[in-house]
């Protein structure tokens, strides 16, 4: 009896240190695995800055919503290319000649090879536009009259770097070059691209390392 | 009875590893809560591991249809998946509207839905290994141009 206990006790002992030891080591593994997996995130985080875009839409109204988007620089360069929707390809916008009478990539040629200094005034009733060459930047300031309420008195600011316009210029001559010049812009120091004011909204798009809007 | 007991300690070992290998990808999670008299309350949490597995049982016809209707999204979202994955966490889209707010999050590898609006709030947790996985193999089902 003593010889059958003792064997069973045994065999019973070998068995579950076997499946202990099994288990734990499959545990192991798959925590060591699982923490690889929530480690190479980090790893990549850790070693390279990031470049955000960030939108920013507010309505002031009274049950006025805001829309914050953050987007990775790194990530809209990769996913523009595999979009493929109506005049936009591989990451490039094709414009088939002029957009709303104007002849776009012309005007951004006139703009890259003119020298510093306001090149472009528009005054009239409706609006106030000047488009200038300040240093390594292309400003465009659109100052609107009017009724604020009427949605009419508006305010635009852009501000692009023109290594930027030079990279969305590099493709073929009728089309304009997304991804090359948002790879233009990762390079770039922070930088407040678009400003649009009104009665009504305020919408802001913005470059910086930060992964939230303020 | 020792045959028996190893029995039962190699049924208890398989559990053991089945489950430590279904969770090892993360969890799935979704939430639905319904703030009203007889509104539904759904709680679902599912092995990540799981998903790509039981998506091998969906009739082909069922998947090939998924994939013709995700198909102008699926490339994005296969290279965004993947992308998202190896940068910070990060709020990508918010939206606050007096009582209804939506936001678009990735929290620690996972891809995280948030939606709350009087009376309703649903909350979608998915590792976004899983997002890519199941992108890449609805992808792989349309057919060749």
């Amino acid at each position: 009896m003593q010889t059958w206990n003792s064997k069973f006790g045994r065999e019973a002992r070998t068995a579950l240190m076997s499946s202990v030891l099994v288990v734990f080591g499959f545990m192991l593994a798959c925590s060591a695995d699982f923490a690889l997996a929530k480690g190479s995130p980090n790893g990549a985080q850790a070693g390279k800055s990031d470049r955000w875009i960030h939108v920013r839409v507010l309505n002031k109204e009274a049950k006025g919503e805001t829309v914050r988007v953050n987007v990775p620089l790194d990530l809209a360069e990769k996913v523009l290319p595999t979009i493929n929707h109506r005049n936009f390809h591989n990451g490039r916008v094709t414009l088939g000649g002029q957009v709303h009478d104007v002849d776009l990539r012309a005007l951004l040629e006139a703009v890259r090879s003119s020298r510093d200094g306001e090149f472009v005034t528009v005054n009239n009733n409706q609006n106030d536009v000047r488009v200038a060459k300040q240093g390594s930047y292309l400003v465009v300031h659109v100052q609107g009259h009017g009724d604020e309420r009427a949605h009419r008195a508006h305010r635009v600011e852009v501000r692009m770097p023109l290594t930027v316009v030079n990279a969305l210029l590099s493709g073929s001559k009728d089309e304009l070059d997304l991804v090359a010049g948002l790879r233009a812009l990762s390079t770039q120091p922070d930088v407040e691209l678009v400003t649009v004011e009104d009665g009504h909204n305020s919408v802001r798009v913005w470059l910086d390392s930060k992964n939230a809007t303020d | 009875m020792p045959l028996l007991a190893k029995i039962v300690l190699g049924c208890v070992g398989t559990a053991c590893a089945a489950g430590v290998y279904a969770f090892h990808d993360g969890v799935m999670s979704v939430t639905v809560d319904e703030n009203r008299v007889g509104g539904q309350h759904v709680h679902l949490m599912i092995p990540a591991a799981m998903i790509p597995v039981a998506a091998r049982f969906v009739p082909d016809r069922h998947l090939r249809h998924a994939a013709e209707n995700a198909a102008p999204l699926l490339p994005a979202l296969t290279v965004a998946s993947k992308e998202l994955g190896r940068l910070a966490d990060a709020e990508l889209v918010r939206i606050d509207q007096a009582n209804q707010h939506v936001r678009l999050a990735t929290e620690g590898g996972y891809l995280v839905v948030d939606v709350r609006e009087p009376g309703k709030n649903v909350h979608v947790r998915c590792p976004l290994t899983v997002v890519h996985q199941l992108a890449g193999e609805l992808q792989e089902l349309q057919p060749a141009n």
